[in-house]
Formats: C-alpha cells, structure tokens, sequence
C-alpha cells in the first residue's frame, strides 16, 4: 500500500470500510507464510547488504558472508553484485575469482611474485605498485603507473591509493608449501602452476569483456614469468 | 506539546491510541496527522501485533529524545541497548513484517535496526545453503549458473 492510496482510501473511507476488513482477513495469514523473505523490496534487501557488506569487513579471504549473499539467488546476487565495490576503490578482494582469472593489462591492479629473503618464502602481491623492496617500502616501478600520479588521482583519491598497497602488504598470499631451496627452476614451474591463476579480476557480467581478459591472460602469464625470473 | 492523542487502525480493525509525540516518529503519520487531523488512521497493511511492536519502540524512543536531557550519553547507550533486546526478541517472520512496517511508516531508526538484525542473522550463516533454509528463498540458479558460481568461489590456493 502506498502513501497515494493511503490518501486516497482516506478520502473515501465510508465506503472503504468492508473492503478493508476483507482485505485484512487475506492479508494475515500471508505474514505467516515462511517464504515471504523472497518478496521482500528490493530497497530493503539492498539496505540490509549493504549492512552486511560493510559489516564483513575483513580482507580476502574472509568476506564469506558477502560471497555466501552473492550464491543465494538471482536477485540476491544482483544486488550483492552491486553492492560491492571494486578493489580499486574499496581496497578490498571480495570473490575468488578476483585471483583466478587474467586481469587487464591497463590494469590499475598488478599482480607479481617476489621473493622473501629473509623469510625464505615467495609471495604473491596484488596491487598498484608493481615492486616491493626488501624493507617493504613499494616503489611505482609499473610503467603506466610511474610519473601518472595526476592520473590515478582523479580514479580514486590518494587515501585509497595508500590503503590498497598496504592492505596489498598486508595480505600477501604466502606459497608456503614451496620448498625455498629448490632450484629457481623448480620454483618457476611451481610458482607458474599457482601463479598462473592468480590474477586480478573483478567479477564482470560482460562477456564480451571476459573474453578479451581471458586473450590478455596469456600475455600476462609471461609477463609474470620474466619478472620472476628478475626476482 | 499538548497530550493531544490520535487512533491508529490496524487490519483487523484494533483500534490503538496513541499520543501524537509518539506517532509522530513516523514520517508517514506526521504527514497525516496534519492533512486529515481528528481522524483515525487505517493501516490496513499492518496486523495489530506489529502495529503493537511499532508503537511500543516508539513509545520507548520519544520518552528517551524528551527526558535524555541531563545524561544523554549514557541514556542513548541505554536506548541502543533496548533496541538490541528489542528486536532480539522477535521471530524471523515478525521480522519481516516489523521491517516492512519501519519501511512503510517511515521511522528511519527502527528500519535501521530491523535491517540490523536482518544483517547480522545473515552474518550468522556459514554459506548461502544456510542463508536460504534460514530465511527461505528458493534457488533459483539454474545447475549451470550453479556450476559456475561454485568454480568463482573457489580459492585458487
């Protein structure tokens, strides 16, 4: 019921009377039906994921009830979709599949392997810088990002930039089941098996765009590959 | 303000008095209070439970706006926790009905805290399967859709 109806019942309420008992005695058993949760208004559903959107606020991997929203239904999944925003901007890994599928090359969002020496481990980095020195200072050494900070600003403000390498620090993805002694050979052919999948991607819905991201996946693979190699 | 009261209708026809400080919370009775003043509103969407609910969280808010005067701040911690206790207390399809009924009168606090709830609840389950038997929704993917959410779920490593 609307506000205009409500107005308008108002006006001829004398001869509204039965009708709304009427319509009372349908209207209440439907508050008992279990399945009125798939009914309710979009507006409200996204008001309450957006709640737990914000709420899940952890980093990767531990948005599960986002992700869990995003496989209810169709429409849960739209919203959900929507509600989230990219990792550019929220500095946050929401789906999986952010990390399985090739990203871009024009990429804002990197993705590169580099060696611990001191840990002795390799880990896999996510983000706008493209090197990260031993001290854990990052350095803009991606081209496109290098001398384009006028660029990047107007993508998304400087605040966010800085959190995204952080949070990127913060989340390394550590390969710890790789023998750090293997020879660089060894660890090439192990680290392409999983870094081969882990790319940037933020989950899309156009196909057509999917598509030419999967083409860019191999270019990126090598690209990976060299600067392995460099490491 | 004067005590002037005002009559709330439900759907089955329950009349509820109320004063108008605390209809007036919503929105949607402040409207009408002042385009059809001395006559009872009749919330047809609305069963006499819920309507009770809506009124007693009114009720309990507008006695906290007036009297939290000297020691607000610890009198609006106490608010909030009344509001936890509040809609802890209701069941999954009350609710529903309760958030509609914050939707539709347009009382901004209590639709936050329903939607809250609601949030949190969702929070609670482990993955969608136990969001759906919670909340019952139906899956509506096809296999194939399906298939292809549980392949973007998975975590490469």
């Amino acid at each position: 019921m609307t506000l205009r109806s409500l107005i308008l019942e108002m006006r001829s309420r004398s001869h509204r009377v039965v009708h709304d008992l009427a319509s009372a005695a349908d209207s209440t058993p439907a508050s008992s039906e279990s399945n009125r949760w798939s009914d309710i208004p979009e507006e409200l559903l996204r008001e309450i994921l957006i709640r737990v959107e914000a709420a899940d606020g952890g980093g990767w991997p531990s948005r599960r009830s986002v992700v869990a929203c995003a496989g209810v239904c169709r429409g849960w999944r739209l919203l959900m979709n929507e509600t989230v925003a990219v990792p550019e901007i929220s500095s946050k890994l929401t789906f999986p599949i952010s990390l399985k599928q090739p990203g871009p090359r024009e990429s804002l969002v990197q993705c590169f392997i580099k060696r611990n020496r001191a840990t002795q481990s390799y880990h896999l980095y996510l983000g706008f810088v493209f090197h990260i020195a031993e001290d854990g200072s990052s350095t803009a050494t991606n081209p496109e990002l290098k001398g384009s900070e006028d660029a990047l600003g107007e993508m998304t403000s400087p605040r966010s930039v800085t959190e995204v390498s952080r949070s990127t620090d913060a989340e390394v993805l550590e390969i710890t089941n790789l023998d750090p002694r293997a020879s660089r050979e060894d660890f090439e052919k192990e680290s392409m098996k999983k870094a081969s999948d882990f790319f940037f991607f933020p989950i899309g819905r156009d196909r057509e765009q999917d598509s030419q991201r999967r083409r860019d996946y191999f270019v990126r693979r090598r690209e990976v590959r060299e600067y392995a190699t460099e490491a | 303000m004067s005590k002037k009261m005002i009559v709330l209708k439900s759907s089955e026809g329950v009349s509820f008095v109320v004063e108008e400080a605390v209809a007036r919370q919503s929105k949607i009775i402040s409207f009408l209070v002042e385009e059809f003043p001395d006559r009872e509103l009749p919330l047809t969407n609305m069963t006499s439970e819920i309507l009770r609910k809506t009124i007693e969280y009114c009720k309990k808010h507008v006695v906290e706006d007036d009297g939290g005067g000297d020691s607000s701040s610890s009198s609006s911690g106490d608010l909030k926790e009344w509001d936890v206790k509040f809609v802890a207390e209701i069941d999954q399809p009350r609710l529903m009905d309760l958030l509609m009924a914050a939707n539709y009168l347009d009382i901004p606090s209590l639709l936050d805290v329903t939607c809250q709830k609601v949030a949190d609840t969702i929070a609670a389950c482990n993955d969608e399967k136990e969001i759906r038997a919670t909340f019952n929704i139906e899956n509506d993917f096809t296999e194939e859709e399906v298939e292809a959410i549980r392949m973007e779920n998975q975590y490469p490593i």
